[in-house]
C-alpha cells in the first residue's frame, strides 16, 4: 500500500473541515507500535536516548505515580517514539487535512491511562489545544492520536465535540485538559457557545490514527478496561506557522513551554527550528 | 584553480555532472553520490528565497562594515546573520529534508550550526576533506555547499576532485590525513592551497561549474574540494550546511544551542599544517 493509496479523499478532507476529526485506515505497521510500547517502557523505566534537554515535568516519575500519566516531547528522548512520529502517512494525512505543504512537529506527549482505580484521576478535561497554543499565529494546527492498541468504549476513548472546530473562539466553557468534571464542562461548554454537545467517541483498531483540529474540543473519561490505555498524541504544525508575538492581557507575549527549548530568530522563538521541531514525514 | 591558471574543459579542469534528473529517484541518487562523490542539483532550493537570503547577507554585510575596501572576505559562521530568518528558510528549506531524506532512506537532521562565508576578491578555499572538521558522529554526515547568488566561474565556485573518495590513489591520504581530528590533533585542516598537486599525485579530476541561486552541490565528508579563485570585483557569498540521519550519533560540536565549534583548534594555542604533518605521513 502507497502513501498516496491511504491519504484521506477529497469528501474526507470536506469532513474534516466540517467536524474538526478525520480517522484514519490502518497506517501505523504492527513493528512500529511494538516497538513504541517497548520504548515507552523504557522511558518510564527512566532510560533516555540522546537528545536536546526538555523540561523536569516532562520527564517520567521513579516511581511512576498513579492515575494518568503525560510526557510531553517524549519523543526528542526515545527513538521508537522518533521513529513513530515520522511514519510517513501521519504527515501526509495531516498535510492533506490542513492544507499545508509540510508539517513539522509540535510538540508530542506520551499518555498512559491506567484501569480506573478510586480516588485516582485519569480523566481527560475537555479542552481545545489551541487554547494552549496561543503563542503560534497558525490557525491549521493539527493533532494525530495514536493509539498502540485497539481502542474501545472501555477505554475510555478520546472523545470529539463534533464540530466544534466552528464555533470561533476556543475559550468556551473553560477548556482544561486537567479537568475531571467533563459532565459540568459539557453543560458549560453548551451554554457558553449556545450549541448542542455532540459527542464522538473515536474507537479505533490498532494502526489507526485519529486526527483532529486545534479548535475541535476533545477529552476523555476513565478507562474501565483491564489494560493501561497507552498512546502518543503528535501536536504538529503547517508550514507557516511562526511564533506570533502576540500580547496578552497583561501585556506580556503570549508564551508556550517549546519557546525555552527552541531557538530565537530575531527576537522571537523560532518554531522552524528542526532540532525542537523536526520537520515530518520528509 | 589556487595560483595556477586553469582552462575550463581542459584535462585540469572538468564540467561537473548535473543530477538533477535524478531528484526523485532515491536509489539512483544514493548511486551517483557513491559513483561520483558529489551532486550537482540544480534549483533545488527557491531561487527566490535564495536571493532574499543573499540580500539580507549582503545588507547586514554594509551595515556592519564588513565589506572592507581591499576586498578581504569574511567567515560569518558566527554572527547572528548565519541565523537570520531568510537565510534559515534557505538552509533548513523542506526540499533539503526531502532531499537528504530520500538519501539517508530515512528522516535527516541537519546541524544548527552554518558555515557561511564572505569570499573576496582574489581568495578563495584551498583543498580539504570535510571529515577533518567533523568525524565524530554519523559516517553518514554529508555537505551541501549553496550559494547564495549565482556564482559564475569568476565568482569563485566550488569545485571537487572527481574520485577522491573512493580512487586507490587516494587510499593512504584517507589513511592519514583523512583520519585527523582537527581539534584532537591540533592540525590545521587545508590539504593544499595547490589544489591541482592533489591530482598530479594521487589521481582524479577537479570538475567545476557555474551556479545559480537555488543550484546546491552534495558532497560526502571524504570527497575533495577546494575553491577557484574568486576573480571577480564582488564577493561569493554561500554556506555549506550538513546534513545525517536522525537516529546516528551527532559529532558535538556542532549541535546544540550553542555549539562549541573548533574549541581546540581555534583556542589559540600553537598548531602544526598540514604541509608540517605530512611528513610524518610520507605523503
Amino acid at each position: 500500500v502507497t502513501v498516496a493509496e491511504i491519504l484521506p479523499t477529497d469528501d474526507d478532507v470536506a469532513h474534516y473541515r466540517e467536524h474538526g476529526w478525520y480517522v484514519s485506515g490502518t497506517i501505523i505497521p504492527d513493528d512500529v507500535l511494538d516497538a513504541a510500547i517497548e520504548g515507552s517502557e523504557r522511558f518510564y523505566a527512566g532510560h533516555l536516548d540522546d537528545g536536546p534537554e526538555t523540561f523536569d515535568w516532562c520527564m517520567p516519575q521513579q516511581p511512576p505515580r498513579p492515575g494518568l500519566r503525560k510526557n510531553d516531547y517524549a519523543s526528542l528522548r526515545c527513538r521508537p517514539l522518533a521513529a513513530l512520529i515520522q511514519v510517513p502517512a501521519i504527515a501526509a494525512t495531516a498535510r492533506r487535512l490542513a492544507c499545508t505543504d509540510a508539517v513539522r512537529l509540535w510538540h508530542d506527549q506520551l499518555l498512559y491511562k491506567p484501569p480506573t482505580e478510586p480516588d485516582v484521576l485519569n480523566n481527560v478535561g475537555w479542552h481545545t489545544d489551541r487554547s494552549y497554543w496561543r503563542s503560534c499565529s497558525s490557525e491549521e494546527m493539527i493533532t494525530a492520536w495514536v493509539p498502540f492498541h485497539d481502542i474501545t468504549m472501555d477505554h475510555g476513548p478520546l472523545m470529539m465535540i463534533d464540530g466544534s472546530n466552528g464555533w470561533g473562539r476556543e475559550d468556551k466553557g473553560k477548556p482544561d485538559f486537567f479537568r475531571q468534571d467533563l459532565d459540568v464542562q459539557e453543560r458549560e461548554i453548551g451554554r457558553d457557545s449556545g450549541r448542542t454537545i455532540t459527542k464522538v467517541p473515536v474507537l479505533l483498531r490498532r494502526g489507526q490514527v485519529s486526527f483532529h483540529h486545534c479548535r475541535t474540543f476533545h477529552g476523555s473519561g476513565p478507562n474501565h478496561s483491564a489494560e493501561p490505555r497507552r498512546s502518543l498524541a503528535i501536536h504538529m504544525q503547517p508550514a507557516d506557522n511562526r511564533a506570533s508575538g502576540t500580547l496578552g492581557p497583561d501585556g506580556q507575549r503570549i508564551t508556550h513551554p517549546s519557546d525555552e527549548l527552541c531557538r530565537w530568530v530575531d527576537g522571537l522563538p523560532d518554531y522552524t527550528d528542526p532540532v525542537i521541531f523536526p520537520p515530518l514525514g520528509r | 584553480m589556487g595560483t595556477r591558471e586553469v582552462d575550463l574543459g581542459g584535462p585540469d579542469l572538468g564540467e561537473l555532472t548535473d543530477s538533477t534528473p535524478l531528484l526523485e529517484n532515491a536509489v539512483a541518487l544514493r548511486a551517483r553520490l557513491a559513483e561520483d562523490g558529489y551532486l550537482l542539483l540544480r534549483g533545488a532550493i527557491d531561487r527566490h528565497h535564495v536571493l532574499a537570503a543573499g540580500a539580507a547577507v549582503l545588507s547586514a554585510a554594509e551595515q556592519q562594515g564588513w565589506l572592507s575596501s581591499d576586498g578581504r572576505g569574511r567567515f560569518l559562521g558566527d554572527e547572528d546573520i548565519a541565523r537570520s530568518r531568510p537565510v534559515l528558510d534557505v538552509l533548513e528549506a523542506p526540499a533539503l529534508f526531502d532531499l537528504f531524506g530520500r538519501l539517508f532512506g530515512e528522516p535527516a537532521l541537519t546541524f544548527p550550526y552554518k558555515w557561511m562565508r564572505l569570499v573576496g576578491r582574489t581568495e578563495f578555499t584551498g583543498a580539504h576533506i570535510d571529515r577533518v572538521y567533523m568525524s565524530r558522529g554519523s559516517s553518514r554526515l554529508t555537505t551541501a555547499w549553496i550559494p547564495l547568488g549565482d556564482v559564475p566561474l569568476e565568482r569563485g565556485p566550488l569545485a571537487v576532485c572527481l574520485g577522491s573518495h573512493r580512487l586507490d590513489g587516494f587510499d593512504h591520504l584517507h589513511d592519514t590525513y583523512g583520519e585527523v581530528d582537527v581539534d584532537r590533533d591540533m592540525i590545521d585542516g587545508i590539504f593544499t592551497s595547490d589544489p591541482l598537486e592533489v591530482t598530479e599525485a594521487f589521481g582524479g579530476r577537479w570538475c567545476t561549474s557555474s551556479f545559480a541561486a537555488g543550484d546546491i552541490l552534495v558532497f560526502s565528508m571524504r570527497t575533495m574540494h577546494a575553491s577557484l579563485s574568486n576573480t571577480s570585483d564582488g564577493c561569493r557569498i554561500s554556506c555549506d550546511v550538513r546534513f545525517q540521519p536522525a537516529t546516528e550519533p551527532t559529532d558535538e560540536r556542532w549541535v546544540g544551542q550553542r555549539p562549541v565549534g573548533h574549541y581546540n583548534l581555534h583556542s589559540g594555542r600553537p598548531y602544526l599544517t598540514v604541509a608540517e604533518a605530512r611528513p610524518g605521513w610520507e605523503l
